[in-house]
């Protein structure tokens, strides 16, 4: 046969193929490369490779109304593993919008009437994306060896360096407030349980927001991961009731390094600790790790462009009982943040997100880009806020920042219009910092609180400030009276953030109203958070911080950017609780307070409890204004391509619903 | 020429010791170092880490040490097993990143140096043949010009241009559809087409000075008594400026090719950054932001190793065409 | 031929003579003088580099808006066109006040003339408080050149998205980016001398050190190791010590190409019969050096030097644009030009590409004068 005749037949079965794909689209299960392959006989039929019919997840609130056609490929900027990652993210449970919490991995659980018993019941027939069956040993084995290697059991604290910060969310206070470890234990292939020493109503909101995936593949890791005499568990040999299934080799770190090069090049780790943070952490960042993720990634993260890939084993399908996602590839373009909006506008974006200081230039540009701006609602406390390090080293400093008409004078002087106008467009809310209405942590009157533009009051709070000079010095400032700074301008360095490039006009703009009241403002700069955050750890060497999106989600849920908890909250400095070297407040103070409710928090075991504590941490921030807020709009913007469809218009996007994953990204499909 | 090429080659060797020396140096400089700034990472998107696993860390890394002592630690490993530490930022061996990133670059300077070289010759032939002519006025002219624009603007305003007459902005090196797709004509045409701007805006610089030179070299032979010889024996004006005074002028510029190289290779840095190629120089860029200490150094090493060949080349080349070089260096 | 014409005629073959007596008898520097005025691009690009410079020097109070001054109100207007008729009246340069509006849709701001209103441009007046500036760093002051009548605004270059005037800033950021090239080459010239003659004048060993040192230098790319040099520069420097730094980094980076020249020109001048004469007088080795050693070619040294300005500039300028090099709000042209990195910026607000042209000019401007400068220090042309 000649080549022409060869090409014409070839041609005819490419418009049959399409031909008959449109017409029999309702029909069609599958994304048709993964036909192919069935049809090659290289993968298996679609009904072996998803969860069998009773246990497979049916997506059916974001399922679109059409019946979209399987294929495409959205490309977006690579906003680093923390923006690719929540995108196809797969937690045991998923959180909604309105807090609770519903089963994902999970097809549900039990809970015993104590309170202490959590069973966990999975999906039979799910596997792993490299086809392996997905089981019971894969959490158990998790749990205890790759979550809890580096916990010290008896005390629960952490002994090594990497995964096991993240156990924090599996301990409850035992009856002297001493926090206990759970156990996670193996039942069946489809079963397993958590016992946890005292009750904890929201432990699956926990794994919800902060373990999300309480799993990895047992059968992948076993032979990389560090399982040896220095491992807390050892006790000489693998604890096959623990895990269920087969044994454990002993592995060395030597051998744990082999292991993982020998699987790919890609594996090569310094170290146990690096590798276990890396694969066994942050995995989804390495080709050849079977998930259970809709796309996986297949290229180096060296490439400009990462590619992520359909997972054949996905067990997620539509009302219609078609295998998700429809979308066959997602590509991550590294870029510089700078060219995200010129290359959305001239087409080469399928999707970037921004806030409202770029809004009219992306909404300008809507038609001549050929896509749509869509509005996320974020739920955080402030979009712009200023926060004062409670726990500074210098004493004059500090007790100017603990007096609450000192925060009540600078949040007055700000001429919160004008920021908004010059930075954010207009369009955003002058607002102090708090949980606006809606919000489960509202407290009436807090977002309006001490928002009035008023230099003359401010100065007048200020010159009933002991310690500081009624008069200004010759370059007008104000000056301490006494002390070790007598005399001494009082000059206060705002720490700004690299990514944030709005933070420096900002400073700027601050530096302007407080020259008003007397006050120095100096730009510490930081270009890439590096020293900023050194800072925090300090926890006494900043003055103070701009910041946004504190606040959030839930108090009562996630704490940490309000509470006393963390040791890097800019205000709290050295009062957090898990700062190495933490301080007491002074009793009565209202930080004392603040401490109190979040160490009541942390350790309550009733729901009541809980949400008392979360509303002494609110009232907190609302008598004390501990952090200064500027503007609120709770809202972001997304500029999306119109072939981009089923992509949700106003979806709450926040760490805790995992971003953009909270649009469910498997369910959007393309259409020219 | 043999005891010429060892002296050359004894000192390159001191060079490279000392440069890599000033290379270290540099890259710890910084405030603050690399682990600082992986933790802020981290924080940013909502990790836990705490003081002890940073102390930690530090002590893994040698980051806690005397400043020789990390030199030594990075040099010899350097020297003796071509390993160039570590990258935290990337999480991979420098010379993965380096391997990954090398092709493209060189891909992208070998490119440009041919462009340059083959618009530099003939334009600079042609502007000294017709001295003081509109043609010679028109290049004179243009050399100024790309002088004069620091290559990030040069590519700031193509890339406004191209958007305006194809609706792309040409970044990278293929387009969003060709970017995966394997090997086809389109695909090469495709690479062509990004590759119109970069080319220009690295090569322009280069190609406006060898324009110059090349024109300065022809006049100068030119005005050579053996050209007035062989127009008196009767040949064609033409034979005598192509067959003698263009090979003599080709000489010193054929013998630069190694400066020029390398004056490419570092440009790329630059017009990388702002066109978003797949280069080293947008990597040394991150780096040296992220004060990713090893990759920076390597790459910052590597460029100056380079330097040191291509002078080493153009050193030879000169004292192999040109016999009073290499005497007066024996000398000297 | 009466007499008086024969005098006059003798007076003028006397002062042709003188003429060219003097010429005979002018130093190297006037006949450099001579040459340099004859070459008509170099005078020119020599006019405007002193104009340039002069702005510079007196741009506190050119510029309406000092460094830190901005307008919240007019974030990213388009220069504001200078009128001269109202209703076809004459009344002299004045501007039309403005209003803001928001585009409903995509809040993009619009700023338009009201027609209504004129306002005046006033000279030498008063400025807004916040542009006080001293003059030479000495005189305090807050007189400026020009500025619209109350209620009018006047930016002739447009505002950034700050609201700050680009005009002004234009011309502030000349204070560094001229700047910073200058002070840099002086200082590269310096060092350059002075480890160039040590070099060249002592040999020996210490020649060799020397040798090393700039071999190991020149080995580094330029730009890169600028990038690496300005990365480490910390960034709660006051921008008076970053000017600082910057400047020592662009001739840290600089110097052994000059050191290299001065070294080889050392080599060759020992030779000459002038230097032998002023040894066996007994001349010691620092006289010998700057007053007859460096002299005998200074003159192509500062051509050369001339002629590496303009790398300078592009230097400062890119390391800027990088933020590498100076921060906002201090400000130079590299600075302002950060904002032109974005198709957008050149979409939407593209007067912002002002501050290029200014990079250009200067670029250009040094170039033409190195180059009339070489050519008047060639004693062959």
């Amino acid at each position: 046969m000649n080549k022409r005749v060869m090409s014409l037949l070839l041609m005819i079965c490419v418009i049959f193929s399409v031909f008959a794909g449109s017409v029999y689209a309702d029909i069609e299960k599958e994304s048709p490369i993964l036909a192919e392959q069935v049809a090659a006989g290289t993968l298996p039929a679609l009904e072996d490779r998803i969860p069998t019919e009773a246990d497979v997840f049916v997506e059916t609130e974001y399922s679109p109304e059409e019946t979209p056609s399987y294929g495409g490929t959205i490309r977006t900027n690579n906003g680093g593993m923390w923006y690719f990652g929540p995108n196809a993210e797969e937690p045991l449970f998923r959180l909604l919008d309105n807090g609770t919490v519903e089963p994902n991995v999970a097809k549900g659980y039990d809970l015993s009437d104590d309170g202490l018993v959590y069973t966990i019941h999975l999906r039979e027939g799910m596997k792993w994306s490299d086809g392996t069956p997905f089981t019971a040993t894969d959490c158990v084995y998790y749990y205890n060896y790759v979550l809890v290697t580096d916990v010290d059991n008896e005390t629960g604290k952490v002994t090594k360096s990497n995964a096991g910060r993240y156990y924090n969310w599996y301990q409850t206070a035992d009856e002297n407030g001493v926090m206990r470890p759970a156990q996670v234990r193996y039942v069946d292939d489809q079963t397993f349980t958590i016992t946890l020493y005292s009750p904890k109503p929201t432990l699956l909101q926990a794994i919800a927001i902060d373990n999300k995936w309480m799993f990895c593949p047992k059968e992948w890791y076993k032979d990389i991961m560090v399982n040896d005499a220095s491992a807390p568990h050892w006790s000489g040999e693998s604890d096959l009731k623990l895990i269920g299934g087969e044994g454990l080799p002993t592995i060395t770190e030597e051998q744990a390094l082999a292991n993982a090069l020998a699987k790919s090049e890609l594996y090569n780790f310094e170290n146990a600790a690096k590798l276990g943070d890396q694969l066994g952490y942050r995995y989804w960042q390495y080709a050849g790790r079977p998930t259970l993720r809709p796309w996986n990634i297949v290229s180096p993260l060296t490439d400009q462009t990462l590619v992520f890939v359909r997972n054949p084993y996905y067990w997620k399908v539509d009302k219609d009982g078609r295998q998700l996602p429809y979308i066959d590839t997602f590509e991550y373009v590294t870029m510089d943040a700078s060219l995200y909006a010129q290359e959305k506008i001239a087409g080469n974006l399928d999707l970037v997100r921004f806030d409202s200081s770029e809004f009219p230039i992306y909404k300008s540009s809507e038609a001549i880009g050929n896509y749509r701006v869509t509005t996320d609602i974020v739920p955080y406390w402030s979009n712009v806020s200023l926060e004062f390090n409670q726990s500074y080293k210098d004493p004059q400093y500090r007790e100017l920042f603990a007096n609450l008409d000192f925060r009540h004078a600078i949040s007055i002087a700000a001429d919160r219009d004008e920021i908004n106008e010059i930075i954010y467009n207009g369009m955003m809310t002058p607002a102090q910092f708090a949980a606006s209405e809606g919000m489960g942590d509202y407290i009436e009157g807090a977002p309006e609180k001490w928002i009035e533009f008023n230099v003359e009051e401010a100065n007048a709070l200020l010159d009933g400030i002991d310690g500081i000079s009624k008069e200004l010095n010759s370059d007008g400032y104000r000056t301490f009276v006494g002390g070790e700074h007598d005399g001494q301008p009082i000059t206060i360095e705002i720490e700004t953030r690299a990514d944030a490039p709005n933070d420096a006009q900002l400073v700027a703009l601050l530096a302007k109203y407080y020259k008003a009241i007397g006050l120095q403002i100096v730009e510490s700069n930081n270009t890439d958070n590096n020293t900023r955050n050194e800072k925090y750890y300090a926890g006494d060497i900043y003055m103070a911080a701009v910041n946004s999106s504190q606040g959030g989600f839930s108090v009562m849920l996630r704490p940490d950017s309000v509470a006393a908890n963390r040791n890097n909250c800019a205000f709290v400095g050295k009062y957090g609780l898990e700062h190495a070297d933490a301080l007491t407040p002074e009793p009565g103070s209202a930080m004392e307070e603040l401490v109190n409710a979040t160490k009541t928090l942390l350790s309550a075991s009733t729901l009541e409890d809980m949400q008392a504590a979360a509303k002494r941490i609110a009232q907190s921030h609302f008598d004390n204004t501990w952090v200064i807020g500027f503007l609120s709009s709770n809202k972001t913007f997304d500029a999306v391509a119109n072939r981009v469809h089923n992509y949700r218009d106003g979806f709450v996007s926040c760490d805790e619903l995992r971003f953009l994953g909270n649009t469910r990204p498997y369910s959007w499909f393309i259409q020219d | 020429m043999t005891k010429y090429i060892i002296k050359k080659l004894l000192i390159m060797a001191l060079t490279v010791f000392l440069i890599s020396l000033a290379v270290f140096f540099i890259i710890t400089l910084p405030p603050g170092d690399f682990m600082t700034n992986y933790v802020g990472r981290m924080l940013a998107a909502g990790e836990r880490v705490n003081q002890e696993e940073i102390d930690a860390l530090r002590r893994t890394y040698a980051l806690d040490q005397p400043f020789i002592i990390q030199f030594w630690r990075w040099f010899s490993k350097i020297i003796f097993h071509g390993d160039f530490g570590y990258s935290f930022s990337l999480s991979m061996p420098v010379t993965a990143v380096i391997k990954a990133y090398i092709g493209p670059t060189m891909a992208l300077s070998i490119t440009t140096m041919l462009f340059t070289y083959i618009i530099s010759i003939p334009v600079g032939i042609y502007s000294a043949v017709h001295q003081y002519s509109f043609g010679d006025y028109f290049f004179t002219t243009i050399c100024f010009l790309g002088q004069a624009v620091p290559n990030f603007l040069m590519a700031i305003l193509l890339m406004f241009i191209a958007f305006r007459l194809t609706g792309d902005t040409m970044l990278g090196l293929y387009s969003p559809k060709y970017q995966n797709a394997p090997w086809s004509w389109e695909k090469f045409l495709d690479l062509l087409k990004h590759c119109i701007i970069p080319v220009l805006v690295i090569g322009l610089n280069n190609t406006c000075g060898l324009i110059r030179t090349m024109r300065s070299q022809m006049l100068d032979e030119l005005n050579k008594n053996y050209v007035m010889t062989g127009k008196a024996k009767g040949m064609k004006a033409a034979a005598i400026r192509y067959k003698y005074c263009v090979r003599a002028a080709v000489n010193p510029i054929a013998s630069s090719i190694g400066w020029s190289l390398v004056n490419i290779f570092t440009g790329t840095t630059i017009t990388a950054i702002v066109l978003n190629l797949p280069s080293m120089g947008t990597v040394m860029y991150n780096a040296l932001i992220n004060q990713d200490m090893y990759l920076a150094g390597s790459w910052l090493f590597l460029m100056a190793i380079a330097t040191v060949i291509g002078t080493f080349i153009s050193d030879v080349l000169l004292a192999w065409l040109d016999p009073r070089a290499r005497k007066e260096y024996l000398k000297g | 031929m009466s007499e008086e014409v024969k005098k006059s005629s003798k007076t003028a073959a006397h002062s042709d003579e003188k003429k060219s007596e003097k010429y005979y008898y002018a130093s190297q520097w006037a006949l450099m003088g001579r040459k340099f005025r004859r070459h008509k691009l170099a005078m020119g690009s020599t006019f405007v580099l002193l104009i340039f410079y002069l702005t510079a020097i007196f741009g506190n109070f050119i510029a309406p808006q000092g460094t830190e001054q901005y307008d919240g109100k007019f974030v990213n207007c388009a220069p504001t066109p200078v009128h001269y008729f109202h209703e076809g009246k004459f009344v002299g340069p004045f501007v039309y006040a403005m209003k803001t509006e928001r585009d409903p849709v995509t809040f993009m701001a619009h700023h338009v003339e009201d027609k209504e209103k004129v306002c005046r441009i006033k000279f030498f007046t008063e400025g807004d408080p916040g542009g006080e500036y001293k003059w030479f760093g000495l005189f305090p002051s807050n007189i400026h050149l020009f500025e619209a009548e109350e209620g009018g605004k006047i930016f002739l270059f447009g505002t950034d998205n700050m609201g700050r005037d680009l005009f002004s800033r234009v011309i502030l950021g000349a204070q560094i980016s001229l700047f910073i090239p200058v002070v840099g080459m002086l200082l590269t010239l310096v060092l350059g001398l002075f480890i160039g003659s040590l070099a060249g004048y002592f040999g020996g060993w210490v020649d060799t050190v020397i040798q090393r040192a700039i071999e190991v230098v020149r080995s580094f790319p330029q730009v890169p190791l600028w990038m690496a040099l300005s990365a480490a520069i910390p960034k709660t420097m006051k921008p008076a010590q970053v000017f600082m730094l910057m400047t020592i980094i662009l001739s840290l980076v600089s110097w052994p190409g000059l050191a290299r020249v001065v070294r080889s020109k050392f080599i060759s001048v020992k030779k000459e019969d002038f230097i032998m004469a002023a040894r066996i007088s007994g001349a010691p080795a620092s006289k010998l050096i700057t007053r007859h050693m460096i002299p005998s070619f200074l003159s192509y040294i500062i051509v050369d030097m001339t002629m590496s300005i303009p790398s300078l500039i592009i230097g400062e300028t890119t390391l800027s644009f990088l933020g590498l090099g100076l921060r906002s709000p201090a400000t130079s042209w590299g600075v302002l030009l950060q904002e032109t990195n974005k198709l957008e910026t050149i979409m939407f607000y593209n007067w912002k590409l002002i501050p290029m042209i200014f990079v250009f000019l200067s670029v250009l401007a040094f170039n033409f004068t190195g180059d009339g400068l070489r050519d008047a220090a060639d004693p062959y042309k």
